[in-house]
């Protein structure tokens, strides 16, 4: 994958009349990219698509996609842009192949190329045998997989997803998300969602938006390198008190759990190697030593709930 | 682009029970008028409308009346255009879609001006078959045949735009009835109120009704025609303006 930037959002800012629906939103995607965008309801995900997507107009700020302002170059913008918006933009009184039809001739495929498209995003997204029926009577992860097809038709550069899976059943979920996936090997998807567990498995990187602003921005793996590293739960059979562990290097807090364990949050420079020498020298027997893994879902609540308890670094600086 | 737009729009209306219900009563409405029309002319052939000939009485009333019935009808089948797509949130695809307003908006008129031909294949179909009997003025036909063309789809555009305006489909066949019923009838009726003559020829002149006259009486003037061109092109402008102030606000 190159390393070229598909789309380029900066100092987005939106008003909604006295109400600031985006402040300053910053943000990049290379090709081949997925992007997680997380927030609660309300924070400001939809508006921000519908701003990249061009169904609306930012207050201030700048949308670029392959290189073309969205409000001065619309057409060459949203020819490398597919979106599918909360609620799937499908005529219910169609067929399934004469709205993709509809679809192709408006995203500009020439004529002799629709059939071959039309089928080929079926294929994509598993509507083979359901392109002869209405769109109206069709169940709703089909009508979503419809929605989705709609927005690869054209084989867009950036797909912008809005909450996917949002009321489909488990099975249609796991199906979705590995469209999503595979989207994500020949083009850069933006995806919208609220639900933690579908970041964790299709994105790269993710975006956490609360209240208008960008809130944490980091890869996946980075995420949970970094905030997985500060607590440790250690267990020891013959414990030293209290003080002596808060002497060791690099331990900020200690919260004893039970009689043998204690919950240790660290600074940056803990070393496990180095407590479990001390552990071994001063036979404290040593029998449990687990690093905290924060689950994303762990940093979304800290992060949205309670602006003053997060302690990452890029919060403060977007804050400001 | 604009063609499947168009298109589109045309098959939507072909699919709408609505439309099918107006062109039945159309049909009937037209059906009956032109009986009467017809058999008052036999028994009076003379004396029917100042002794003008059967086009001038039959057909070019007909046309003049049809147009009539398109202040009514006219909202009816414009008020989904862009209402509906406001709200079954369709208008999302157009607007994420590499094409202009300009193509949008035009491909929405073009597709229900197309409709409005067809559904004026009734009051032509009924007039010719007065062939059977009669001859016809084909100059006069024409014209009040162009005449009726013009006015429907001036109103179609006012559709247009008011359906451009709310995402309510009732509130936008109302609000365009009402601009139409302005534009037509109260703009004539207000400068007939008014002593002021200067004012007075500049509010008539707005008046859709007083341009379409001529046409049904054979003339084709071209002050008439650059009027239509003007109001059609200017309401058609006046949703590109709208909708690209839609994505300001809302």
């Amino acid at each position: 994958m190159s390393g070229e930037t598909l789309i380029q959002v900066e100092h987005l800012y939106r008003d909604y009349g006295n109400l600031h629906a985006l402040r300053d939103i910053n943000l990049t995607l290379k090709r081949g990219e997925v992007l997680g965008f997380l927030g609660p309801n309300g924070a400001g995900k939809s508006t921000t698509m519908q701003i990249i997507s061009g169904n609306l107009a930012p207050t201030s700020g700048q949308v670029r996609i392959n290189g073309f302002d969205i409000l001065d170059e619309p057409r060459q913008a949203k020819a490398a842009l597919g979106f599918l918006p909360e609620q799937p933009p499908l005529y219910h009184e169609l067929k399934v192949n004469e709205y993709l039809e509809y679809c192709a001739h408006l995203n500009r495929i020439a004529k002799p190329y629709i059939n071959d498209t039309v089928q080929k995003a079926c294929e994509r997204c598993g509507l083979a045998d359901v392109r002869k029926r209405l769109i109206g009577n069709l169940s709703k992860g089909y009508q979503q997989r419809v929605g989705i097809a709609q927005a690869i038709i054209h084989n867009p550069e950036v797909v912008i997803l809005d909450e996917p899976t949002v009321g489909l059943d488990p099975i249609q979920i796991i199906e979705i998300r590995d469209l999503i996936r595979e989207l994500g090997n020949d083009h850069s998807v933006i995806l919208s969602t609220h639900i933690l567990p579908e970041v964790q498995s299709t994105c790269d990187r993710v975006i956490i938006i609360n209240q208008g602003r960008i809130a944490l921005e980091d890869s996946l793996a980075g995420l949970e390198t970094r905030l997985g590293n500060n607590q440790i739960t250690v267990s020891l059979e013959n414990p030293p008190d209290a003080a002596t562990l808060m002497a060791l290097s690099g331990i900020k807090e200690l919260e004893q759990l039970s009689k043998h364990q204690f919950q240790l949050h660290t600074s940056d420079d803990f070393n496990p190697a180095d407590f479990a020498r001390s552990a071994v020298n001063n036979n404290w027997q040593l029998c449990e030593l687990t690093p905290k893994s924060n689950s994303l879902e762990q940093i979304f609540i800290d992060i949205t709930c309670n602006d003053n308890h997060m302690n990452t670094p890029q919060t403060e600086g977007n804050a400001s | 682009m604009i063609f499947s737009i168009a298109l589109r729009e045309f098959r939507n209306m072909l699919n709408s029970l609505l439309a099918w219900i107006i062109m039945a009563g159309v049909s009937i409405i037209i059906f009956l008028i032109f009986v009467t029309l017809v058999k008052a002319y036999i028994e009076n052939p003379n004396n029917s409308l100042g002794g003008q000939g059967v086009t001038s009485t039959i057909t070019a009333t007909i046309f003049y009346f049809y147009s009539y019935l398109f202040i009514l009808i006219a909202p009816m089948l414009s008020m989904r255009s862009f209402s509906g797509e406001f709200k079954n949130k369709t208008s999302q695809l157009l607007f994420s879609a590499p094409i202009s307003m300009t193509e949008i908006v035009l491909g929405k008129c073009l597709g229900l001006y197309l409709f409005t031909l067809l559904t004026s294949l009734i009051p032509i179909v009924i007039t010719l078959s007065i062939l059977f009997g009669s001859q016809l003025d084909s100059g006069l036909y024409l014209s009040s045949l162009l005449g009726f063309v013009l006015v429907s789809f001036t109103f179609i555009t006012i559709g247009v735009f008011a359906s451009s305006l709310t995402e309510h489909i009732g509130l936008a066949a109302l609000s365009s009835l009402g601009i139409i019923l302005s534009l037509f009838w109260l703009v004539e009726l207000i400068a007939s109120l008014i002593k002021l003559e200067s004012l007075q020829s500049a509010l008539q002149y707005l008046s859709i009704s007083e341009h379409a006259a001529a046409f049904y009486n054979g003339q084709i003037n071209s002050t008439d025609l650059v009027y239509f061109i003007l109001i059609i092109t200017s309401f058609i402008v006046l949703t590109i303006r709208r909708l690209d102030s839609y994505r300001l606000q809302h």
